[in-house]
C-alpha cells in the first residue's frame, strides 16, 4: 500500500537546517493497522505529511500502490493532531467538504454525509459549529470528514491525544470498528503505549531526531475485541515500554 | 434588536446630559447646549440631509474601492512569502505616511468634487485593510490548510474555504478602526475643498459663528459613524456567522 524507502527530510528555516528524518524505511500493507511511536520531535508528524503528499522527501522514495506521488492523493485521508476543522463551517459543511471540493454531485453528497454523521453520532449537531462541540465530537467530525471520501489509506497524527482516558478508549474502539468495516489501511502516530498496543498490528519505534526506525514489534492480536484485558495486551505493552526505554523516551501514558 | 435600541437611547441620554452640564458650566457661545442645538437639526434639515447623504456616499464608495483593491492583494501577500519579501518593505514605507498629505496633489489632479475625497479615503482604507488582511492570511492555522489540501483542494479552493473566511473577522476589525480615520479625513477634505458634505456644513457654520448650527453638523457626523458601524455589524453577522 504505502512504502517509505530510505526517506530523509530537512527543514530549512531562519535557524538554519534541521534534519527531521534520516533514512526512514517501512511499509504499510493493504488493510493493515500500523502504529508509529517515538520520542517527541523525532519526525513522526513529518513522516505523515510526507505520506500524505503535503511535503516532498529530500532523499529516498515514497511509493503508494507502487507509484511515486507528487501532491495529495485522492484515496489518502489525513487527520492532524488538532484536527484542522474549519471553525467557520458547520459540522455538516465540514463533513461534506472533501466531496464538495471534488465536485461530487450535491444530492448524493448530502445524503451520504447525513448517513455518515448518523453513524458517528453527530446527526443532531449537523448545524452546529466545531467551536460548539466537545473534544470527542470534534474528533469524530474529523473522522467523518475523511471517511466521507472512501479512503483506502488513513493517516492519523496523535488523533486522540487531546481527549481524556475514558473518551479515548471509546474512540479507539470507534477507530477499530470503522477500520474493520471499511477495510482501509491505517497509519497512526501516537505517544501512548496502551494506544499503540491496542491499535497497531505492527508497532514501529522511531529513535530521537533525526528520526529513523530503531525497532519493530509485531502485535497480531491488535484490533480483536476484549484485547485490552488480555494478558497478551499487558505483555506487549511492557515489551514496548522497555523497548522505548532503551531507545529514547516516551510519555508512557 | 430591542436591546440594542435601548442601549442607544441610554447612551444618548447620558451623552446629552453630560453635554448639557458641560455647556452650562462653561457658559460660552462656542459650546451651545443640546436644547439650543437640537432645534437646528430640524431647522436645517433641508441642507443637512443632502450633505449627510453626500458624505455617506463618499465614505461608502471609498470603503468599497479600498477594500476591493486591498483584500485580494493582502490575501496574496499573506500566503506568498516571496511576494511578502518584495512588497513588504514597500508597504512599511508607504503605510505610515498620513494620506491626508496627498490632498493638495489630488485636488490639482482630480478637481474639487467627489473624486479627490473618495481617493484619499480609499487610500487610507487600502493600507489599513492590506496590512491587516495580510497578517490574518499569514496567521491562518497551518493544520486547517494542510487538512483541506489533503482533501484534494486546489490553491484556489484553499483560499475559498480557509484563507478568506479565516481573514474576514480581521477585515471587519480593520474596517471599524479605519472608518474613524476615514471620517476624519472626509471632514478635512470637505472643509478644505468644495461646498458640499458635512465637513463643509460644519466649517460654514463656524465661519458664520453659528455654533448651534455647527453642533447640528457634528451630531450628523456622529450619526454617520453610527451608520457605518451598524453596517459593518450587519455584514459581519452575515459573513462570519460562526462567531
Ligand atoms: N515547519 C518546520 N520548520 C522547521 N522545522 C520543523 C518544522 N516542522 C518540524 N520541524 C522540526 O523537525 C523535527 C521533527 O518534527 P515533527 O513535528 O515531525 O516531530 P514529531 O515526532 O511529530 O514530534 P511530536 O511528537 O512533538 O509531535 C522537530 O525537531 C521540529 O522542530
Ligand atoms: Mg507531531
Amino acid at each position: 500500500m504505502l512504502s517509505f524507502g530510505n526517506v530523509s527530510k530537512w527543514y530549512r528555516g531562519g535557524a538554519g537546517e534541521v534534519q527531521a528524518l534520516d533514512g526512514l524505511s517501512f511499509t504499510v500493507e493493504r488493510e493493515e493497522s500500523l502504529v508509529l511511536i517515538g520520542p517527541s520531535g523525532c519526525g513522526k508528524s513529518t513522516a505523515l505529511l510526507l505520506a500524505a503528499g503535503l511535503l516532498a522527501p529530500d532523499a529516498g522514495s515514497i511509493l503508494i500502490e507502487g507509484r511515486a506521488h507528487s501532491g495529495p492523493r485522492l484515496g489518502t485521508g489525513l487527520i492532524l493532531q488538532d484536527y484542522g476543522l474549519l471553525p467557520w463551517k458547520t459540522v455538516f459543511e465540514n463533513a461534506t467538504l472533501g466531496l464538495r471540493i471534488r465536485r461530487y454531485p450535491r444530492a448524493p453528497r448530502e445524503a451520504e454525509t447525513r448517513v455518515l454523521l448518523e453513524q458517528l453520532g453527530l446527526a443532531e449537531f449537523a448545524q452546529s459549529y466545531p467551536g460548539e462541540l466537545s473534544g470527542g465530537m470534534r474528533q469524530r467530525l474529523a473522522l467523518a470528514r475523511v471517511l466521507a471520501l472512501d479512503v483506502d489509506l488513513l493517516l492519523m497524527d496523535e488523533p486522540l491525544s487531546a481527549l481524556d482516558l475514558e473518551l479515548r478508549e471509546a474512540l479507539q474502539d470507534l477507530l477499530l470498528t470503522q477500520w474493520r468495516s471499511r477495510g482501509y489501511a491505517q497509519l497512526i502516530v501516537t505517544h501512548s503505549i496502551d494506544e499503540a498496543v491496542y491499535l497497531g498490528q505492527r508497532i514501529l519505534v522511531m529513535g530521537p531526531r533525526p528520526g529513523t526506525l530503531v525497532a519493530e514489534l509485531s502485535n497480531p492480536l491488535a484490533g480483536s475485541s476484549g484485547y485490552r484485558s488480555c494478558p497478551e495486551f499487558f505483555a506487549r505493552a511492557s515489551q514496548l515500554r522497555s523497548l522505548l526505554l532503551t531507545t529514547g523516551d516516551a510519555d508512557g501514558a | 434588536m430591542a436591546r440594542k435600541f435601548l442601549g442607544y437611547v441610554l447612551a444618548l441620554v447620558v451623552i446629552l446630559l453630560c453635554w448639557h452640564l458641560l455647556a452650562l458650566a462653561l457658559d460660552s457661545p462656542a459650546l451651545p447646549t443640546p436644547l439650543e442645538t437640537v432645534p437646528m437639526l430640524v431647522l436645517y434639515a433641508g441642507q443637512l440631509g443632502p450633505d449627510f447623504l453626500i458624505s455617506l456616499y463618499r465614505v461608502v464608495v471609498a470603503l468599497l474601492i479600498g477594500t476591493a483593491l486591498a483584500m485580494p492583494l493582502g490575501l496574496a501577500i499573506g500566503r506568498s512569502p516571496r511576494l511578502d519579501t518584495v512588497l513588504g518593505p514597500m508597504l512599511y514605507i508607504l503605510y505610515p505616511i498620513p494620506k491626508i498629505v496627498f490632498l493638495p496633489i489630488l485636488l490639482v489632479l482630480l478637481g474639487i468634487a467627489d473624486a479627490p475625497k473618495i481617493v484619499l479615503i480609499a487610500l487610507t482604507i487600502f493600507f489599513q485593510v492590506l496590512i491587516t488582511v495580510r497578517d490574518a492570511a499569514k496567521a491562518v492555522p497551518e493544520a486547517a490548510v494542510l487538512s483541506v489540501r489533503s482533501l484534494g483542494a486546489s490553491r484556489l479552493a484553499v483560499f475559498q474555504h480557509v484563507v478568506i473566511p479565516a481573514s474576514l473577522p480581521e477585515l471587519f476589525t480593520a474596517l471599524r478602526i479605519s472608518s474613524g480615520t476615514a471620517v476624519a479625513i472626509l471632514f478635512f477634505a470637505e472643509a478644505i475643498a468644495g461646498s458640499t458634505g458635512l465637513g463643509a456644513f460644519i466649517v460654514d457654520s463656524w465661519a458664520l459663528l453659528n455654533y448651534p448650527r455647527m453642533f447640528a453638523g457634528i451630531i450628523a457626523m456622529a450619526f454617520l459613524g453610527v451608520v457605518l458601524y451598524e453596517l459593518f455589524d450587519i455584514l459581519e453577522r452575515r459573513l462570519a456567522r460562526w462567531r
